[in-house]
């Protein structure tokens, strides 16, 4: 076995997983194939019925695959090893509702087979990691609230250390403080070589936090796109600088840009927004414009790069999506002129 | 055995108002009806005893929605992402349900024994009380196994809609298997009646003997032994009853998400 393979071998490797539903008239995974390399955060990305939750379903051996294989740290998903691996989060709470935070806690810890005796300090630190404020922990779970199950629902996922962590929708209802926290200890969870596999819809989360994007659509990866070496790709960049007297200067500016591989795609009075082509471009077009008489007051990307790769209709889900409003939007134009005239 | 899910399914047990309500009823019930008959009467009734069939009862308060309300509202995923067995996760519910049924059935019973006690102690037969204690805890052992199974193959308390078709059909079944043959003329009443009433009386008793398994002990009290076939019968039952609740959870796919 070689180096690659051993590592995809301690990782999750998913290869040619067919899923089908209703007596295989819909399949929901077809032939999908994804690795997660050890201490690799991993998003997972696609629209609404692409399979993601099959698939984290397939991954937590809850659905049985028809085709194909899915091994975490080399073992199959349903054997007890890799389970007591593997941290779940479930983008629906539906927890207990009976018990209290506290009794939750105790209950999965005492399921995923930890020393009893450690169990209520460990419990005490993971809710206060996730900063569930203490007064919360003997109250009904039926009185939580949507933030406060998600912060529950995490502390239950590290329970027993887990090598492996499958978020879905981790941020999902959090309040913004909460969206920071759990942003934070992703990347604590993260540096400390656990993999994690997240599942949201998030852009932004996922760009943070990730260092590979999987899109999926119609049950199959789509793309995948590399985060780590992200500025290597293109992106846009909203560029202002202190008003200048000279009229006229758009040539200028786009000649400027153009030299460094820039494109201005757009012009206000003292700004302008540039495509660039990676990261190099967008220090050469700043030093250009310095150069060039512009004093420039503030460089910000004007949108992320996942955001980007949508819209550039770089996935077919995201060209199949845009296609699609188009067509909406042409319909409603075809209805509102029909019922004008 | 996971003592984990044992205790979760005890506290289950515990915090559910409609579950506490039937077992309270269940177990005041013999005090109700002796005060009331000895109201109307002016006796106290023979029976002092419920009879040990009735503890089926204490297992479908405890044990409805055991397995099937976890499946329905996503709890069994979380449980059976740990590393819990399904055999182990099947075999905690079955004896936590049956270990409930039987501390209500005993208590009822308990309470039973201090009401005779109390009013007619003269009326207690020893073998009898013996007889009925141990009936009512072999019913809640082995019928519990038979209602996880039913449990783990609906989802929600659709486990109790399951129990009472299954004993419709065995009331059916038993009024048909009642029917004689020989008392019917000639002709297709006699026909039908001599094709189809042996096996519907195999079923009768079948299902008689499944929705409320137990040893008969009653030889014991006239000095007769109890038959081998009694006993391989109880433990067939209940250990078949267990295995098809695992075969079931391991051939279910859990729910999971909205795709």
């Amino acid at each position: 076995m070689n180096s690659a393979e051993t590592s995809a071998a301690s990782g999750i490797v998913v290869k040619d997983v067919v899923k089908t539903y209703k007596a295989g008239k819909v399949k929901a995974l077809n032939e999908l194939s994804l690795t997660a390399n050890p201490g690799e955060a991993l998003g997972i990305i696609g629209p609404n019925g692409a399979g993601k939750t099959t698939l984290f379903g397939c991954l937590l051996s809850f659905l049985h695959v028809d085709q194909g294989s899915i091994s975490i740290a080399g073992l199959p998903p349903d054997a007890l090893e890799s389970r007591k691996a593997v941290g779940y989060l479930p983008e629906r709470l539906n927890f207990d509702k009976w018990m209290t935070g506290r009794q939750f806690m105790h209950f999965h810890y005492e399921l995923s087979g930890q020393d009893p005796s450690m169990k209520e300090k460990v419990c005490h630190d993971l809710l206060t990691k996730v900063a569930l404020e203490e007064q919360n922990w003997d109250l009904l779970i039926k009185r939580y609230s949507r933030g406060m199950l998600q912060r529950l629902g995490f502390a239950q996922a590290l329970i027993g250390r887990p090598r492996f962590l499958l978020l879905d929708e981790p941020a999902s209802g959090v309040d913004p403080a909460g969206v920071l926290l759990l942003r934070r200890l992703m990347r604590e969870l993260k540096a400390e070589g656990m993999t994690i596999i997240l599942n949201s819809h998030q852009l932004e989360q996922v760009e943070k936090l990730c260092d590979r994007v999987a899109f999926i659509n119609k049950g199959k990866v789509d793309a995948v796109e590399d985060l780590k070496h992200g500025h290597a790709e293109s992106c846009r960049y909203i560029i202002k600088w202190k008003p200048r007297d000279a009229a006229g200067d758009e040539e200028e500016i786009q000649a400027l840009a153009s030299r460094c591989g820039a494109e201005l795609v757009e012009r206000q009075s003292n700004l302008g927004v540039f495509n660039m082509p990676n990261i190099d471009a967008v220090a050469d077009t700043l030093d250009a414009l310095v150069r060039g008489g512009f004093r420039i007051v503030e460089a910000t990307p004007q949108d992320n790069r996942l955001e980007r790769f949508f819209i550039d209709g770089k996935t077919e889900a995201a060209r199949e999506k845009f296609e699609a409003s188009e067509t909406k939007i042409e319909d409603l134009e075809g209805k509102n002129e029909a019922s004008e005239d | 055995m996971n003592w984990a899910i044992v205790k979760n399914t005890w506290q289950m047990c515990l915090n559910s108002k409609l579950r506490q309500l039937v077992i309270v009823l269940m177990v005041f019930w013999p005090l109700v009806k002796t005060t009331a008959e000895l109201c109307i009467t002016n006796e106290f009734p023979n029976e002092y005893l419920e009879a040990a069939n009735n503890s089926v009862v204490f297992v479908l308060a405890c044990g409805s929605g055991c397995i099937g309300g976890q499946l329905n509202d996503g709890t069994l995923s979380l449980v059976l992402s740990r590393p819990v067995k399904i055999s182990s996760y099947a075999f905690s519910k079955w004896f936590a349900v049956a270990v409930a049924a039987s501390v209500a059935s005993l208590t009822q019973f308990a309470g039973e024994m201090i009401v005779v006690a109390c009013r007619t102690p003269y009326m207690i037969d020893g073998g009898f009380v013996l007889t009925n204690f141990f009936e009512r805890l072999m019913i809640c052992f082995a019928f519990s196994a038979v209602f996880m199974f039913f449990s783990s193959l609906v989802s929600g308390s659709k486990d109790l809609a399951v129990y009472f078709v299954s004993f419709i059909i065995y009331k059916a079944s038993e009024m048909i298997a009642q029917i004689r043959p020989e008392t019917f003329d000639e002709g297709l009443g006699k026909t039908l009646a001599t094709l189809f009433v042996p096996p519907i009386a195999v079923v009768d008793q079948a299902l008689g003997f499944v929705l409320a398994p137990k040893i008969d002990l009653a030889p014991l009290l006239v000095n007769s032994v109890i038959t081998w076939p009694a006993v391989t019968a109880y433990f067939t039952v209940l250990a078949v009853f267990v295995s098809v609740c695992i075969y079931s959870l391991n051939r279910r796919e859990l729910p999971y998400g909205a795709d």
